[in-house]
């Protein structure tokens, strides 16, 4: 950093207009900005879109992209501050440069630090400053009293520009959808989307992300380079520095200038020469002519700033004060016994209450986890409809093996000899859809009606069965529904057909 | 599982003939014309909706030639009074008494055409003569000449200048059916229909034999009336009525009258079908027309643009069938 090649502006700016010098340090260097970002982000997305297609995991594009998203923050930084200082800011070096900023910047790729809520305005201590460590956090201490709230306003701000960029340009293209691609919704394109397991939609996401990405991905760099660049103005006085070298370098032109007429005048006049640098050491009082301060020089010059207004405003503030000091306190053992008690009772309690909180912690992990059955499906399934949509089981949920005796035969004759004629075929038809899931891997709905049943086996299972479960269902809804009994040889013909296709002797 | 007995077997027969008569006068769509039909036999009323110049009114009208009845059409405006339906007394100088002039209600078959146009006090009107089946005018009841049913019709789309049904007057209505564009080949036909050495492009009935008469109706709604309808089906309709209560999704549940509809409904789907008792599948066939204008979604659905059949498709398929 070269505070004499700054190419801005540099003074105290209120932390909105510090973002907003950021932000105007990028629009200046737009062009440039672009292309760093343009190098470095597509070969990230490339690699995601491969993620897509060569994996068996795509849904994790978006968040791989996503976590990696600091590695494009670097090379941005670099093109603002070089730009800003004057120094070299060569696209193609900053692009070769773009792998060690991302091992400079590793705390916000590799621990919890990527979430940090002020990353715009931390990035700048690890990258430009290069610190580390213990040095890092003492210096990220000082910067965050002074911009941490505006920095995480900056990760905010971002955040809602960017989803309102993100649903434009989704909005954007379900508008420009040709009438004959449209799906039947208008929002079924969102929910193919979103819901879609197909690679395509998770690949079209992605560069919907990446494009509402692209549009502001480097202005929040910049944002956060600003309020950065306004802190260290602040609190290292860069304007006044400045002030001061633009003084200094003024009055070295000045001493030059008048050693030169000087050199002159002595060349051209010899006679009076004498005379004249009398004169000239008469009046060394003068910095101005001479250049050169004396130490009587510099007191009277500060007797006169601190003569000034702004250094002899007085204000009177009231405060509370004790009335014994603290010394006349400590004097007394009593005092100081009570004190010592107090303060045991004290780190006792801090001891159970943080102990307390890390319980209460674990406990809320600890539920968390057992109640995932709960919650778990609810962040799955999506939206309440999907939800429902979900519970539909694909097995026949309300008959069990237990509820089912072993020789179903037997069971439905001896019901039938009994009378029991609704019971007998009831248990005869339930052991049917029972077999047929569990043998013949037939998917049935436990809303699955009589009909649905047929229509299903006709479908998944083969003719013999179907055949045979079409007359037990025909046999149970005659008598269930119609009051229609069938007769005894109806039943046992059925009753000897089924252990061929669903007893143990079918397996 | 086809079981026709003797003694309503002419009737059923008589019910399909109707089907496909009015089938030759509305072409496809068999979905909508089964609507109607399960309707009139059920003694219930529908409420038709789709977009203008679907063939609402020919549908009507084909049904009334088919089973041989009266048609009226009141076409539903803001200034409709319930006078204009129901009728009103007239002084008749001569006799120098009131005599009574008979609104359109009194026919067999009623089209109220937009029925949301017209402000409350008339569609209240018109749905207590559905309700009671008698219209009363200057204190005199009339009965309506059974059979009686209205089909009354809305506009999906344009909803300026309307007065929406409330839900307790929806909830009169038997079945909610919607009508939507004909398919490719439908619609072919029926241009080719309209546009055979015609002029003018009105669409008429002409083609429709009446095969069936008003007592013949009467007596079938008596025939589905008696339909057998087991325990475990009436407690499979209620289930599904109250898991429209319970559903996330829904804001207002169907009523006890939800369930009533299903069963009255399923009745018909069964006679329908050629058998004398309902099954669980009738309940399930007819569910969504019955239940359809009975719930309210709840607004975060509604904002995202799901349908009341959606949000039943899916509650159907939680309610589990019987087996026992």
């Amino acid at each position: 950093m070269n505070l004499d090649k700054v190419t801005a502006v540099l003074r105290p700016r209120s932390p909105w207009e510090a973002a907003d010098f950021g932000v105007r340090l990028v629009r200046r260097d737009a062009a440039a900005v672009y292309q760093v970002w343009f190098a470095t982000s597509l070969p990230l997305l490339l690699f995601a879109l491969l993620w897509i297609y060569a994996t068996p995991w795509p849904g994790f594009a978006i968040l791989i992209y996503w976590w990696l998203e600091p590695v494009l923050d670097g090379p941005i930084l670099d093109v603002i501050a070089r730009r800003l200082f004057g120094g070299d800011a060569d696209v193609g070096k900053t692009v070769r440069r773009a792998p060690g900023f991302a091992w400079r910047n590793r705390l916000f790729l590799l621990t919890p630090k990527r979430l940090h809520f002020a990353r715009s305005v931390a990035m700048p201590i690890t990258q430009l400053e290069q610190l580390g460590g213990a040095t890092r956090r003492q210096r990220s201490k000082v910067l965050n009293a002074h911009v941490l709230n505006h920095g995480m306003g900056v990760t905010v701000a971002y955040h809602h520009l960017w989803s309102a960029a993100y649903i434009g340009i989704i909005l954007g293209f379900l508008a420009f959808i040709p009438p004959e691609y449209r799906l039947e919704g208008p929002l079924d394109w969102l929910e193919y989307l979103y819901e879609s397991e197909s690679r395509h939609a998770e690949a079209a996401n992605l560069l919907l992300f990446y494009l509402a990405q692209s549009l502001l991905q480097p202005w929040f760099v910049g944002a956060g380079f600003g309020l950065y660049i306004n802190c260290r103005t602040r609190l290292e006085a860069w304007d006044i520095e400045l002030v001061f070298r633009r003084m200094a370098t003024k009055r070295a032109a000045a001493a030059t200038t008048a050693a030169a007429l000087l050199a002159v005048g002595l060349a051209v006049s010899i006679g009076g020469s004498q005379a004249y640098a009398q004169d000239d050491s008469a009046s060394g009082s003068d910095p101005g002519f001479s250049g050169f301060w004396t130490s009587d020089d510099i007191t009277d010059e500060l007797d006169a700033v601190f003569e000034t207004e702004a250094l002899n405003t007085m204000e009177t503030r009231e405060t509370w004060v004790r009335k014994n000091p603290a010394t006349e306190r400590e004097a007394s053992g009593d005092d100081s016994a009570f004190r010592d008690t107090m303060r045991s009772i004290g780190d006792l309690f801090a001891l159970i209450v943080e102990f307390g909180v890390w319980i209460l912690a674990a406990l809320v992990v600890l539920l968390v986890f057992l109640t995932r059955h709960y919650w778990l499906p609810y962040l799955l399934a999506g939206s309440p409809v999907r939800q429902r949509s979900a519970r539909v089981m694909l097995a026949s949920g309300e008959v069990r093996a237990e509820e089912l005796p072993d020789d179903i035969p037997a069971s439905v004759r001896a019901l039938w000899q009994r009378g029991d004629r609704r019971a007998a075929l009831s248990l005869l038809y339930r052991a049917s859809v029972f077999e047929l899931v569990r043998r013949y891997g037939v998917r049935l709905p436990v809303s699955a009606t009589e009909g649905g049943c047929l229509a299903a086996v006709a479908a998944q299972a083969e003719a013999a069965q179907s055949g045979l479960f079409r007359r037990i269902v025909e046999a149970w809804v005659m008598l269930a529904y119609g009051a229609r009994v069938p007769s005894t040889e109806e039943v046992e013909s059925l009753l000897n057909a089924w252990p061929e296709h669903y007893g143990e002797a079918s397996s | 599982m086809n079981e026709t007995s003797s003694e309503g077997g002419q009737l059923r027969e008589l019910v399909g003939q109707m089907r496909s008569e009015i089938s030759r006068a509305f072409v496809g769509q068999q979905e909508v014309v089964d609507g109607i039909v399960i309707a009139l036999l059920s003694g219930g009323h529908v409420l038709l909706e789709g977009v203008p110049g679907l063939g609402k009114t020919l549908l009507v009208k084909a049904m009334a030639e088919a089973f041989g009845g009266k048609f009226s059409r009141i076409q539903f405006t803001p200034d409709l009074m319930p006078s204009d339906v129901s009728g009103h007394a007239v002084y008749d100088p001569k006799s120098e008494r009131f005599r009574i002039r008979r609104g359109p209600v009194f026919t067999h078959l009623l089209l109220a055409d937009e029925i949301n146009r017209a402000p409350a006090k008339t569609q209240a009107a018109l749905l207590e003569v559905m309700q009671e089946n008698q219209v009363t005018i200057e204190g005199q009841s009339s009965p309506l000449d059974p059979p009686f049913m209205t089909v009354a019709t809305q506009n999906p789309v344009e909803h300026e200048g309307t007065y929406p049904l409330p839900e307790a007057q929806l909830d009169r209505f038997l079945l909610k059916v919607l009508i939507d564009y004909p398919a490719h080949d439908d619609e072919i036909k029926i241009v080719t229909a309209v546009t055979g050495g015609r002029v003018g492009d009105a669409l008429d009935v002409e083609g429709v034999q009446t095969v069936m008469s008003p007592a013949h109706v009467v007596a079938a709604r008596k025939l589905v009336a008696g339909t057998r309808v087991d325990a475990s089906v009436v407690d499979y309709a209620v289930r599904i009525v109250r898991e429209t209560r319970e559903a996330s999704g829904i804001r207002m549940g169907a009523g006890p009258r939800g369930s009533i509809a299903l069963i009255r409904a399923a009745r018909a789907v069964a006679v329908m079908a050629g058998r004398d008792f309902a099954t669980p599948d009738d309940i399930r066939k007819i569910a969504i027309p019955a239940l359809r204008h009975r719930i309210a979604l709840a607004p975060e659905l509604e904002i995202e643009a799901y349908r009341p059949d959606d949000i039943l498709g899916d509650l159907l398929n939680t309610v589990s069938a019987p087996r026992q």
